[in-house]
């Protein structure tokens, strides 16, 4: 595509100058500051998603170095600033293989070794808490319809607007709004019938 | 509070919860090594490539100029020279005559013919030392590790493979990182094959695609495999990587 043929011609343009100056050619740095903003900005983000998918820690973690793997091989095709939607596309095809392959969903709470916590410290109640809400959260979004449980976790968990979920989902504005507050409401309705499984301040099941 | 406010708490407090579900810095870094590697390596091709073409172009450049300074400078040879060359006269070696001997180096010499000197050592004194068991190493922290193949990523991003590789062996012969060490693989066959070691590079990742021949990290360095195979062959077409 154009784009593409710009891209590169710029990158040889800044290479040719810079093998002139005599120093190290500004693409391969580039290439790498590129990768490692890929890591740095959205790994967390993708593998939240793969495990909103419905996939298990251990398989999360396999397919979401498999979407970024795939993101190394296509960098060159990523329009600058796209990256998220490529890589939550990819993500999406990538989950929906690694869950028709694998033999159980994730309704294992002893995910303590896979999932970090943004505060190793805190203390043994605060870690269970989170483990429990986490293994409660992956349950209820497992009962809602795909499409729902997707635009649910990207509004409330990474809090993204409207606009950007519909760019994400690939999905008009108003069509994903309307999908929100479905979601909103079955997920709702599906945690005041579990409410004997709050997670906090009180012993689960 | 009503049950729909209560709700809408609980609600609340769990989205909360989950914006704090990380994935385990491993994976994370390990990524990072498995990409890097597939990516670095042909563009590091690249600019070897381009940097060999222009050393070349500037070799070839020096080498016309001082030829065409040496012509300008040396002068010809005349017939009457060659005509009036000479071998030029040289020393004989000295050989020893009948009944004479060279001399040995007198030191080789003082050393044959003193007697030895008698060491006296004295009495061992009577005391046990017991060998203390060596404190058990504690084991290092993800943080060591990460810290540690982070120097080595700067390292490799200055373009110092050498100083890469001498991180890695100080990672696994110091540190004893356990945490990283796939992490750690794939970028050491970065900096062996950066360093010119390509055949060490390859037998590397060979190995650790055999050992982890379902990983996701091996596709870095399948990618890596292939594209020396190819390059190899491009090189010398009539004989394969070995």
């Amino acid at each position: 595509m154009i784009v593409r043929g710009r891209y590169r011609h710029s990158l040889l343009v800044a290479r040719a100058g810079l093998l002139f100056k005599g120093l190290a050619p500004a693409g391969v740095d580039g290439r790498e500051a590129r990768l490692n903003a890929l890591i740095t900005d959205h790994f967390d983000f993708i593998w939240r998603q793969l495990r909103h998918q419905g996939l298990a820690p251990h398989d999360a973690d396999d397919a979401a170095q498999q979407v970024f793997m795939i993101a190394t091989q296509k960098l060159d095709d990523i329009t600058p600033g796209a990256e998220r939607s490529f890589l939550y596309g990819t993500a999406l095809r990538v989950g929906a293989n690694r869950r028709r392959a694998a033999k159980r969903r994730i309704a294992d709470g002893d995910d303590r070794t896979l999932d970090a916590l943004v505060s190793p410290a805190a203390p043994p109640d605060a870690e269970t808490e989170l483990r429990r809400a986490w293994s409660l959260l992956d349950e209820l979004l497992a009962s809602l319809p795909g499409e729902l449980s997707r635009v649910l976790a990207l509004a409330e968990v990474e809090e993204l607007k409207v606009s950007d979920i519909a760019a994400l989902e690939g999905i008009p504005v108003g069509t994903a709004a309307s999908r929100l507050r479905r979601a909103r409401e079955e997920f709702g309705r599906l945690l005041r019938a579990s409410r004997h499984k709050n997670p906090f301040g009180q012993d689960s099941g | 509070m009503s049950d729909d406010d209560s709700t809408d708490e609980l609600a609340r407090a769990i989205f909360e919860a989950a914006r704090q579900r990380r994935p385990s810095n491993t994976v994370r870094e390990a990524t990072r090594a498995a990409m890097l590697l597939a990516s670095g390596t042909r563009n590091v091709t690249r600019r070897r490539l381009a940097w060999a073409g222009l050393l070349a172009a500037a070799a070839m450049l020096i080498a016309v100029l001082v030829l065409r300074g040496r012509e300008a400078t040396t002068p010809a040879i005349s017939a009457e020279d060659v005509s009036s060359w000479r071998p030029r006269e040289t020393k004989p070696l000295a050989t020893p005559s009948a009944g004479e001997t060279l001399a040995r180096p007198s030191r080789v010499e003082d050393q044959l013919s003193s007697p030895p000197r008698q060491v006296v050592r004295p009495r061992a004194e009577k005391h046990v030392e017991v060998e203390k068991p060596p404190e058990p190493r504690p084991a290092p922290s993800l943080s060591d590790e990460v810290g540690a193949l982070d120097r080595v990523r700067s390292a490799l991003s200055a373009n110092d493979a050498a100083r890469a590789l001498q991180l890695l062996d100080e990672y696994d012969g110091v540190l004893h990182g356990t945490k990283l060490t796939a992490e750690a693989t794939l970028l050491r066959v970065e900096a062996l094959s950066r360093s010119g070691q390509r055949g060490a590079a390859v037998r590397l990742a060979r190995r650790f695609i055999e050992a982890n021949p379902g990983s996701p990290l091996a596709e870095g360095a399948r990618a890596f495999v292939e594209r020396a195979a190819a390059e190899a062959t491009a090189a010398r077409p009539d004989s394969g990587l070995q």
